[in-house]
């Protein structure tokens, strides 16, 4: 990704097209991995009462999961369209938090596969595992979010 | 005092004396603490040090109560901060 700064309070960044397709088709995974209502990554407990969470869940969910849906489809659209017309996407802090979210979404469905434990998840990592496509497609997605969070909205990782 | 106003007094009386909720965010090794910040702000208006301050006691301590305020409120907050992909819960406040 390239980032080309803020320009009338919108964020200017260009991707390669194959990052444009790769970013396309990963949030393809998106309506699949909502299917799993029981994943807790996704759909969290709203309560430590079991009564409370079922009563708030049964509500709840079926909103949660249409909004993620609908975001996702919003981001492909939105991408599709921007590198389409001027390989180039301009983003408003409305778009900016829609594509941090679904990043976001993404890295909780690849941490699920991934089964990330821990905060020390990624120092217990052999060498191999480092290099494996989930793992590197986990960390590239990371990256970008944090990227975005940094360049859009000036964020930048604070020290623990 | 007229009985329209009689009832507004007593519904504000109602709602100061409703029960609180906490808005309790949990540690999880995922999200990303400038995420969490963006989060914090975007859904309670916070400013950014005190969205700061919440995200490292959510690092740090586990957990931390990011709002107490009437039950559907913290319910609609707790879906919000779900959309958002934290772990957050609601609970009576002591």
């Amino acid at each position: 990704m390239k980032r080309l700064g803020k320009v009338n309070g919108k964020l200017e960044i260009a991707f390669e097209p194959h990052e444009v397709e790769f970013l396309l088709g990963l949030a393809d995974r998106i309506p699949a991995a909502l299917e799993a209502a029981a994943n807790p990554r996704l759909f969290p407990k709203h309560a430590e009462d079991q009564a409370l969470d079922q009563e708030l869940r049964a509500w709840l969910h079926p909103e949660l999961k249409l909004h993620r849906q609908e975001r996702a489809q919003a981001f492909q659209r939105e991408l599709h369209a921007a590198f389409k017309e001027h390989g180039v996407a301009r983003l408003d802090d409305d778009a900016l938090d829609r594509w941090i979210s679904v990043l976001n979404d993404l890295r909780l469905i690849f941490a699920g596969d991934l089964g990330i434990d821990g905060d020390d998840w990624s120092t217990r990592l052999t060498k191999e595992q480092r290099a494996s496509p989930p793992v590197r497609i986990y960390f590239y997605l990371t990256g970008l979010q944090a990227a975005l969070l940094q360049e859009g909205f000036g964020l930048a990782q604070p020290e623990s | 005092m007229t009985t329209k106003t009689k009832q507004k007094a007593e519904s504000a009386t109602d709602l100061a004396q409703a029960p609180l909720w906490d808005v309790i965010v949990w540690n999880d090794p995922i999200n990303l603490m400038t995420f969490v910040i963006f989060v914090f702000q975007r859904i309670f208006g916070y400013p950014t040090p005190l969205a700061r301050k919440l995200m490292l006691e959510v690092h740090h301590q586990g957990r931390a109560t990011v709002a107490t305020e009437p039950r559907e409120k913290a319910e609609h907050h707790v879906h919000q901060l779900h959309g958002y992909g934290l772990q957050a819960t609601l609970c009576k406040h002591d």
